[in-house]
């Protein structure tokens, strides 16, 4: 991949998937009554409700961790890095668009955090590893 | 394009009374040091590229909300579109032009319409409930904001630092952006040298210099 594309394609898709992110932050009501039972108390809906803000929140901190890895130069010009990140945040676009339209249950979201957040946050974080503690070069 | 006359002034006026760092008391380097700001033109560059798609989704969740509005916000969220598209253009067109030509009478006026005009703007759109603020409008808003408050911030520092360097001149070679290199390589001390492309410099990383 060339890294002119590269830097511009990668920022462009975790742009789209943060703003996704941020959207089912304010209009998550419909998610959270999927997973409950057509009869539910106030209490297992504060349960659920605060479940999918932890797992949402939790992905805007892994979102921290890319960019930070990202403009401090760490993963900035590295295909591999940056075809998984464009990869998984263009797939997690697309999978949060239907967890919101469709109204999935919010369990799915923990896969789609797993797959699409936990994975490129781990490899950055382990680039970083590579280069600020191995001393590599960060290409 | 070239600011005219008369705005030059004020923005040279404005620059050297405001933004130029009075307790810096050592010289400026002798060498020409290039003095445009990696930082903000990585934040320029993501900006322009995220501008049609924040111009997309709030013309969309404008027209889908219309006719809920009052009649006053109305006029005023439709007022307050076009005014906002039309400070992005220049305000980007500006920081571009003042950032990689080392002209700080531009970058004033970058300055000026970024914290004055654009920030209030986009505070107004995220803050005011009575617009019926959609889900993603805050999420579009809330990517703005955070340029235009990086923008700021590093656009504040690289004029106090160009304000002794700068020059009227245009860009004549880019071969000579050593700014990058500099930037992107551990040799601080590389001034610019026409013909040469500096220690490790790769010419993929001059991309930044589209313009």
């Amino acid at each position: 991949m060339h890294p002119a594309t590269g830097c511009c394609s990668n920022p462009m898709r975790h742009r789209a998937h943060l703003v996704i992110v941020i959207t089912i932050f304010w209009s998550r009501e419909n998610n959270v009554k999927a997973c409950l039972p057509l009869e539910f108390t106030q209490e297992q809906y504060d349960t659920e409700d605060r479940k999918l803000v932890v797992a949402l929140s939790a992905t805007l901190g892994l979102f921290a961790i890319e960019l930070a890895g990202f403009f401090s130069g760490v993963s900035m010009f590295s295909s591999s890095q940056g075809l998984l990140s464009t990869g998984v945040h263009a797939s997690a676009s697309v999978a949060l668009l239907f967890f919101l339209f469709e109204q999935w249950e919010c369990d799915i979201y923990w896969w789609i955090f797993a797959i699409c957040s936990v994975l490129p946050a781990f490899v950055e974080i382990l680039l970083f590893i590579a280069v600020f503690g191995l001393k590599k070069k960060p290409l | 394009m070239e600011l005219p006359d008369a705005v030059r002034k004020r923005l040279e006026d404005f620059s050297r009374n405001v933004l130029f760092d009075r307790s810096r008391t050592e010289e400026f380097p002798k060498d020409r040091r290039v003095q445009s700001s990696l930082q903000l033109q990585l934040s320029l560059y993501f900006n322009v590229c995220f501008f049609p798609w924040w111009w997309i989704c709030e013309t969309v969740m404008l027209q889908l909300k219309y006719p809920a509005l009052p009649d006053y916000y109305k006029f005023i969220l439709v007022t307050v579109l076009l005014l906002m598209t039309l400070i992005e253009v220049i305000r980007l067109y500006l920081g571009y032009a003042g950032n990689l030509q080392e002209k700080v009478p531009e970058l004033a006026g970058f300055w000026l319409l970024s914290i004055l005009l654009q920030f209030p703007l986009v505070l107004f759109q995220l803050f005011n409930e009575a617009l019926l603020i959609q889900p993603l409008e805050r999420a579009v808003h809330v990517v703005l904001c955070c340029f235009v408050l990086t923008q700021v911030r590093f656009c504040t520092f690289c004029c106090r630092l160009s304000r002794g360097l700068w020059r009227c001149g245009t860009w004549s070679d880019t071969q000579e952006a050593s700014f990058i290199c500099d930037s992107l390589t551990d040799d601080r001390s590389v001034s610019a040298r026409p013909g040469s492309s500096g220690p490790g410099l790769k010419p993929t990383r001059l991309w930044f210099c589209w313009f």
